[in-house]
């Protein structure tokens, strides 16, 4: 375990640990480029050069590993001097691109000229010029002549996504990456290029001139699109989700996010249940959830029957239960969900839904032993009620089919779909990006869904409408079911 | 060098205090006004609007336009810098993608007028000198909240051809 | 260590937590239990007998979170919501800053009491100093701190139904009162109103007096011509003598501090010209002054030239308005229309020199706008030729006008020790007889290199402040006639980009400029962590800036410290005991602007 001395701090750290990776942990910021955590390290690009006592000349802090009795310099006159000069070097050939790349306001190279360089141009000569804006693949562009050369890509399709779909080709100032000829970067997890180019060589042709990155905010949350539950941040401008992004989540992601699930917002922006309807005639919340409560308790005689979605949140789900139990003790749940699909081995699971972890664990809570879906199907002539939460079912037509034949059908849930044309009572529902609770993922690690756009109009999460039913029924709930932990 | 000096008051003297004096002193002054103004009208301020307009400084801040390239393009490349140096948040930008090496450029750009205080940070913000203030011409007013909103073509009629050099290839 | 901190640490060992100068202003922290014996020694013994202003920080957005895992830097003024709150700094949120002023050599003392979020109470200073009365108000009506032992503890810019304390940090800035129907406007929810800590019996402003069933109170106000600003003041009368009197601000308060939390430094500028918008060169000096006092960094000597240059005008243009406001509303109406014939060239001169007559947004931090244009010294002369004719003919009119007189003198008298206390600047204290003039007790940019006189009056009545305002727009004349010769050639702007925009051919043709400009524009200079006061000597008086940073390039705090403001404390006694005829001349002698007052 060597201790070493960095800018007169110390620190033990394993052995084999970089001087970069130490520095990190004391807090002291190391510039770089082509390092990145999450990938093997390259030593190219020359910015974390550091001066030691264990050599003349400066060293690659991202290479050279920590040794007992390091004492490492960060911020001597020559390591100033050296890092100016490599950004000058970088810019030598940099187009002036800022107006139009999607990079400006989270550019490294940007960032990094402002804190340690900032000086005017020495370059009176022509910049070699390069292809520009060329589409590598479904999801990406490419600037050649914003390319560093960091090969951070190269190595992300290499290690993280076990496809190793790009290379460098050319030499010296003409170098550049590409895709071998008739192929395409067309592999999963092709955006996490652009996630971890530090500058806009690689941008996403889905955030493409779409905003800038600047006016965002970004929302910490969790994908929905399968079990894993990816650590996501939601970046939104005028309460729209303008992309989402992998965030850092050493559990369960690492730095890394499917293509599939960054996309799955636009899912959400059309067809959405836009207000409250009974019968078809649309009309405002209050009075539905009025009108439940008073049809409730009859149709409760008969039987209730309730399907889950595995997309729910724990907070929906206790307050789900609870209220309906209040008014039917005897009803009968069931968990609904998306058909499995496809897993890889990098993080995609063959469970498309992010919760049924989470939802069992609260049932099990509860003293809720759930019935298949095929039971239910199969009572619904014979119930007073049956309640559907989610639109997203693998067996949709059939739940239709039962929702059809019951007198108080009920459907709460995001997306129009065969379920709110076939219910008497539709309710809108938050999105994943506008619910906030509590999902458990496949691994068991608990994690916060956060709000990042504010719903419109009547949308509510099943929590507050189950609340408000619990109200109406004269059972208020307990406490409001609010989430108030946190992700990392 | 700063001295601090006793400001002197008026003393309260039979001159001051019987007030003709004064008065005579001052119906001088004012008729001096009167007669200049009746007879020569060089001290009449006023100006016959709009036969006759106030001249404005080359710098005063007017109405924005946009300004074009030699091939008569919309030079703005919708980068955002004025909508984000704006301290009112009074512009509105959306991006499209062009197929030439401008890349970029604004299907819609709207100047929100009633928001607008014409400071003129937006002008200081932009790298491409796509956006000015020195039309000269003044903010009209409007009759709804809608005519207030100048879209692209609003601004671009008062636009010209800018001969900014830009791009990094210096001849 | 300066003196200051060294004998008030010796003092009151117990009560000082920390002593240090930053940026050059000495800075005690101390217990609140403290805060009045320091504060009685500080005016008694150590001659810091001028009471600047007390305001507050909301300490809970400097909490240390964790970062995002890319850095996508987060511009305030697209999000309206609040922050979430991360957590709490060592126990205590808030910090309560009070600023005290030795005239004799320009000295300043800040003091700050820490308190936490649930007990931010804090013992009241009106008992030292009268004049921080409507500060500590203030502070309580934007943060929630409540002052034990205040005499009048009530909302002072807001309304009373207002709910919550805006300049908190979990306040959105677009938060949503309960008062407010608007069909389509609709704000961000707001948090709920903290509980008080300690209950407070309501004031009774101006109670009905049993014994004297003949005394009226009437309103004077807002809706009133003369009620300029726009000010309410309550009298209660006796036929036509004023037995009491309350003053009630806050009409224009627009949350400018508030909105100085939405941008970059450089963004607050056009705010700071609707501050006192009669004379907005200043505030614009004044303001880039603060902040590059807190960065280090000291402008070129052609800027500030320019920028004093700039002031004098704009002190001339208050003056010219003040003044003949004044006459106007006695009824001499002909010396204020030449008053505003005179204003009228400066105001040309203004933009021909900044492009616009009153939001003038010149000054950047580190530099100006642009450059003085081509042929300015000529329009100057033409302005100037303008303004001393008609300042002579107004003199012609006025100053030994019997009837001018009799208005004037000896009514609104305040005398040199009130006006101290109550914590007068500028031409109402020096009207008072005390000397006290930040351009001459405590030189900034080039006032030390002109020469002028620092005219006061004797009586501190209505006539003082006429005469000395008059003498000041002659002595501000004659500071430019001075600087139309004096001004070096030379740059404008200090030569960093990491502060000021680089030049446009560098913006446009290398990629080295086009980064600066963008780095500046979309995060803004950063300033180092820290805090920072300047003050600079408006048309009213001293105005001073305290600003705060975070590290950022985005404001943390902004506080403007208003002239008028504390002056206006001192307009009951000016009027209580005369007329309400003479409630007019008073008003306007005092020249209060409702944007510096209000902000």
């Amino acid at each position: 375990m060597p201790t070493l001395t960095i800018d007169g701090r110390e620190i033990t750290v394993e052995p084999g640990t970089r001087i970069i990776e130490a520095a990190d942990r004391l807090g002291i910021d190391i510039p770089r480029f082509c390092y990145h955590p999450g990938l093997p390290v390259a030593g190219n690009c020359r910015m974390c050069l550091v001066d030691t006592n264990r050599s003349p000349k400066p060293v690659a802090s991202c290479w050279d590993p920590c040794q007992e009795g390091h004492v490492v310099t960060t911020n001597s006159p020559r390591i100033l001097e050296a890092r100016r000069s490599v950004l000058e070097y970088i810019l030598l050939n940099h187009p002036v691109d800022c107006p139009i790349c999607d990079q400006a306001g989270e550019c490294e190279l940007q960032d990094l000229y402002f804190a340690h360089d900032h000086q005017a141009s020495r370059h009176p000569f022509h910049k070699h010029h390069k292809d520009k804006a060329r589409v590598l693949g479904p999801q990406i562009v490419y600037d050649a002549e914003r390319c560093i050369n960091c090969t951070r890509c190269i190595r992300v399709c290499e290690e993280v996504a076990k496809a190793p779909q790009l290379v460098q080709v050319q030499r010296g100032e003409r170098a550049y990456i590409d895709v071998f000829p008739g192929t395409q970067l067309d592999h999963p997890y092709s955006m996490c290029t652009a996630d971890v180019c530090p500058v806009g060589a690689l941008t996403t042709r889905d955030f493409r001139f779409k905003c800038r990155a600047w006016l965002t905010h970004g929302i910490q949350t969790v994908c929905g699109e399968c079990s894993r539950g990816c650590g996501i941040r939601a970046d939104v401008y005028r309460n729209e989700v303008q992309r989402l992004v992998p965030r850092h989540n050493p559990d369960v992601n690492q730095y890394w996010a499917c293509d599939h699930g960054r996309l799955a917002y636009h899912r959400f922006e059309t067809g959405r249940v836009a207000a409250v309807r009974i019968g078809g005639a649309t009309t405002d919340y209050a009075k539905g959830v009025r009108e439940v409560a008073e049809a409730l308790p009859g149709a409760a005689l008969r039987g209730v029957a309730v399907v889950l979605t595995p997309w729910m949140t724990d907070e929906d789900a206790w307050a789900v239960v609870t209220a309906i139990r209040s008014v039917a003790p005897g009803a009968t749940f069931a968990v609904g969900g998306a058909a499995p699909g496809a897993a890889d081995e990098v993080l995609v699971l063959a469970d498309k839904n992010p919760n049924r972890n989470g939802l069992a664990r609260v049932l099990a809570d509860l003293a809720v032993t759930p019935v298949a879906l095929d039971e239910i199907v199969a009572q619904a002539p014979a119930l007073g009620a049956l309640i559907v939460f989610g639109a997203e079912h693998a067996k949709a037509e059939a739940l239709a089919g039962a929702l059809a034949r019951v007198p108080l059908s009920i459907v709460l849930a995001a997306l129009e779909g065969p379920l709110t044309a076939a219910a008497r009572f539709v309710f809108p529902s938050t999105s994943p990006y506008e619910t906030d609770g509590t999902w458990v993922n496949e691994q068991g690690v608990v994690q916060r869904v956060r709000r990042a756009v504010q719903p419109a109009g009547d949308v509510r999460d099943f929590a507050v409408w189950a609340s408000d039913l619990a109200d109406r029924l004269g059972q208020p709930l307990p406490a409001p079911a609010r989430a108030s932990g946190g992700n990392p | 060098m700063v001295k601090v000096k006793v400001v002197e008051r008026p003393p309260a003297d039979l001159v001051v205090q019987s007030w003709l004096p004064e008065l005579w002193k001052g119906m001088k002054v004012t008729g001096r006004h009167f007669f200049v103004n009746l007879l020569t009208q060089k001290g009449i301020v006023t100006s016959q609007y709009p036969e006759v307009k106030r001249v404005y400084p080359p710098r005063t801040r007017g109405k924005h336009r946009l300004m074009r390239r030699e091939d008569g393009s919309v030079r703005c490349v919708a980068c955002f810098m004025c909508s984000t140096a704006c301290p009112a948040d009074c512009i509105r930008i959306v991006a499209g993608q062009r197929d030439d090496e401008n890349e970029k450029f604004p299907v819609v750009f709207e100047v929100d007028f009633i928001k607008c205080v014409f400071c003129g940070m937006c002008e200081e913000a932009c790298p491409c000198d796509a956006i000015r203030l020195d039309s000269g011409v003044h903010r009209a007013p409007a009759y709804t909240r809608k005519d207030e909103l100048n879209g692209k073509e609003d601004l671009l009629s008062l636009g010209s051809l800018s001969v900014a050099r830009q791009g990094g290839d210096l001849k | 260590m300066g003196d200051t901190l060294v004998r008030v640490q010796d003092r009151f060992p117990e009560h000082v937590i920390e002593a240090a100068t930053s940026h050059g202003d000495d800075t005690v922290v101390l217990h609140r239990a403290g805060l009045v014996p320091v504060l009685t020694f500080l005016r008694d013994d150590l001659g810091f007998t001028l009471p600047l202003d007390v305001t507050a920080v909301d300490l809970i957005g400097m909490a240390p979170g964790k970062p995002e895992s890319r850095t996508a830097p987060l511009h305030p003024m697209f999000h309206t919501q609040s922050l979430p709150l991360l957590g709490v700094v060592e126990g205590h949120r808030f910090e309560v800053v009070y600023h005290l002023r030795r005239m004799a050599d320009g000295a300043l003392v800040r003091l700050k009491v820490l308190v936490p979020a649930d007990d931010c109470v804090v013992p009241t200073s009106t008992g030292v100093f009268k004049g921080l009365a409507w500060f500590e108000r203030e502070v309580f009506d934007m943060f929630g701190v409540r002052f034990q032992g205040h005499p009048d503890l009530r909302r002072i810019l807001n309304y009373p139904e207002f709910v919550g304390h805006p300049l908190r940090k979990d306040y959105p800035r677009r938060g949503h009162q309960p008062l407010l129907d608007m069909p389509g406007i609709q704000g961000d929810p707001i948090p709920a109103a903290p509980a008080p800590v300690v209950e407070t019996a309501p004031v009774a402003v101006l109670p009905k007096d049993d014994a004297h069933p003949e005394y009226s109170t009437i309103n004077m106000g807002p809706s009133h011509p003369a009620m300029h600003g726009t000010v309410r003041i309550k009298l209660k009368l006796d036929g036509e003598v004023v037995k009491d009197a309350d003053i009630e601000i806050g009409f224009l308060h627009r949350g400018f501090e508030k909105m100085c939390e939405a941008g970059t430094w450089n963004q607050v500028v056009p705010y700071t010209d609707r501050l006192n918008y009669v004379s907005p060169l200043i505030n614009n000096v004044g303001y880039v002054g603060t902040v590059e006092k807190l960065l280090g960094i000291e402008v070129p000597i052609r800027c500030q030239y320019i920028r004093v240059f700039c002031s004098e005008i704009a002190r001339v243009a208050d003056h010219l308005t003040a003044v003949g406001a004044q006459a106007l509303e006695i009824g001499a109406y002909t010396p204020f229309l030449w008053a505003m014939q005179a204003r009228e060239e400066l105001y040309f001169l203004m933009e021909f020199i900044t492009g616009a007559r009153v939001t003038t947004c010149y000054t950047r931090v580190g530099g100006l706008r642009y450059d003085l244009p081509e042929g300015w010294q000529d329009r100057y002369v033409a302005a100037e030729k303008v303004v001393e004719a008609r300042m002579v003919d107004m003199e012609a009119l006025l100053t030994r006008n019997r009837i001018f007189i009799d208005r004037m003198a000896d009514v609104g008298v305040m005398g040199p020790i009130d006006a101290v206390a109550y914590g007068f600047t500028g031409p109402c204290l020096r009207a008072s007889g005390v000397d006290y003039d930040v351009r001459k007790n405590l030189p900034y940019l080039v006032y030390d290199r002109l020469d002028f006189d620092v005219p006061i009056g004797t009586k501190g009545d209505n006539l003082d402040r006429y005469l000395v305002r008059m003498e000041e727009i002659r002595q501000s004349l004659r500071m430019c006639r001075q600087i139309l010769t004096d001004i070096p050639d030379g740059p404008v702007n200090v030569d960093d980009w990491r502060v000021v925009l680089p030049p446009k051919d560098a913006v446009y043709n290398t990629i080295e400029g086009m980064i600066a400009h963008f780095e500046l524009i979309m995060k803004g200079t950063p300033v180092p962590k820290g805090d920072a006061y300047f003050a600079v000597e408006g048309g009213n008086g001293e105005v001073g800036f305290y600003v705060v940073s975070d590290g950022s390039g985005f404001p943390y705090r902004v506080h403007c410290r208003p002239p008028c403001f504390a002056i206006m404390q001192g307009l009951k006694d000016m009027i209580v005991g005369g007329m309400l005829a003479d409630v007019i001349p008073t008003f306007d002698g005092i020249n209060m602007i409702g944007g510096e007052i209000d902000r």
